[in-house]
């Protein structure tokens, strides 16, 4: 028997996925419901509505994981919506548990008590990643629209870290919460807690662009980056460039290669960001086609078709990454291309000008 | 492990085969124990297949010895160092 640590097996088995071409990481979106009323968010207000109708049963959710382990799937990410908004969240994360996947949870925190905190110690998740949208209690409420959450949330954190749940923090830059960016770092800092920073919004998944609205900006950003342990990042991509990423592999975060997602209504997905094309997958209830007629596949055939597609996206005179001087420096993904032109080649304005600011930055660090 | 002694897989203990890689993953695990992770070689597989909780250690070892290409000593070895192994980490009952 062999004891490893987890780095060396993952990079083993990530290496196998991605020559082998099966799903090893999956996000599962549970619900799109949330408590939460963020105007900033990804996800469309009228999916909430889509979720209470049609998302998928404990059993049917069960029905799915039984899919995803025979595939090849070891690392689950659990999110939502709010994942906690489902009374049977806790009975399918262990039955994850006991099928042997690693799990991380990602939530706003709202409703962990003391029970679930001390239940989620048992669990033993490899991580459950909390959004901190701010510090102080008013641009807390502000952006999450409920009254009383920062109390609950920050609750939920002391619980969690004194029940020694792996955890992670995260915020995005907005308007509402610029100023407390450095405050939410240096919180995490002090509880000894991996901070990321989100400093790109999204489109929502309907293409709708009003999150940016809210995009706010922060001073210390790139520095911020730079203080999260992305040193090895401005070494490499600054002195080196990274064009591996932009001339040989489009996906380079494994979409349709080691990774996907899977929504609430039991669909096959490129990622969570990618709402096209989705491939409803077998349910028991569910077996050759849906009450409207669309065709349902099993979970194993869904994945070969969605990486036949991943295979046959060619890059054409609308991708400008390998022209850009820029790229190196640039987050751009197809999922940023898809959401902002339905192409998953085009630039994004968005990362492109963020891209500007960090090698400007890390051109003065350096 | 005595010749005559039952090993039972310990049934909070899951495994899983990805890409043909045989992986033991406790389904409770204390925070120190979330970086790690177990990994089976081919032959370690198979012992911890036949803990059954219905074979003896020798039931075990004549197995082995039809299966693999070694000899009794060297196969003896490997299995107490195995069972050690597996007990360290409640696997085995």
């Amino acid at each position: 028997m062999k004891f490893q640590l987890y780095n060396k097996f993952w990079r083993r088995v990530h290496q196998h996925a991605q020559s082998r071409g099966f799903p090893l990481r999956v996000m599962f979106e549970l619900t799109y419901a949330c408590n939460f009323f963020c105007k900033h968010c990804y996800v469309p207000p009228s999916y909430k509505e889509k979720s209470k109708r049609d998302e998928l049963s404990t059993k049917e959710v069960f029905y799915v994981l039984d899919q995803l382990a025979d595939i090849g799937c070891l690392y689950l990410g659990f999110t939502g919506g709010e994942p906690f908004m489902r009374p049977d969240i806790m009975d399918i994360f262990w039955y994850a548990k006991r099928k042997g996947f690693e799990i991380i949870i990602y939530t706003n925190g709202y409703f962990i008590d003391q029970r679930i905190a001390a239940e989620l110690a048992r669990l033993g998740p490899n991580k459950v990643d909390i959004t901190i949208p701010a510090i102080s209690r008013s641009a807390f409420e502000r952006i999450c629209g409920v009254a009383g959450c920062k109390e609950r949330i920050f609750r939920a954190i002391e619980l969690l870290h004194q029940q020694k749940v792996p955890l992670g923090f995260k915020s995005c830059v907005l308007k509402e919460n610029q100023d407390e960016i450095k405050m939410i770092e240096e919180y995490a800092q002090l509880l000894g807690i991996p901070y990321r920073l989100d400093n790109i919004l999204s489109p929502r998944l309907d293409g709708s662009k009003e999150p940016y609205r809210y995009r706010g900006y922060c001073q210390d950003e790139t520095y911020a980056e730079a203080r999260q342990g992305k040193t090895e990042f401005i070494n490499c991509d600054i002195k080196k460039g990274n064009p591996k990423r932009i001339s040989q592999n489009l996906f380079s975060c494994g979409v349709g290669q080691t990774q996907a997602a899977i929504t609430p209504l039991g669909e096959l997905k490129m990622c969570v960001m990618i709402d096209y094309p989705k491939y409803k997958i077998h349910t028991e209830e569910r077996k050759q086609s849906t009450g409207n007629g669309e065709q349902v596949v099993s979970l194993k055939e869904a994945w070969e078709r969605m990486k036949e597609l991943v295979a046959s996206i060619q890059i054409d005179e609308s991708f400008q990454c390998n022209k850009c001087e820029l790229a190196p420096d640039c987050r751009w993904c197809p999922a940023r291309g898809w959401l902002e032109s339905k192409n998953f080649l085009s630039c994004d304005p968005q990362n492109k000008q963020f891209a500007q600011l960090r090698k400007e930055r890390y051109e003065l660090v350096c | 492990m005595k010749e005559n002694q039952i090993p039972k897989r310990n049934e909070d203990i899951v495994t899983r085969v990805i890409d043909g890689e045989t992986i033991l993953l406790p389904i409770y695990r204390t925070s120190n124990e979330i970086n790690c992770i177990y990994t089976l070689n081919q032959a370690a597989s198979r012992v911890w297949q036949l803990c059954d909780g219905k074979k003896t250690v020798a039931e075990m070892k004549k197995e082995l010895k039809e299966e693999f290409e070694a000899t009794t000593g060297e196969i003896d070895q490997k299995m107490q160092e195995l069972f050690k192994d597996f007990k360290e980490i409640k696997a085995i009952k």
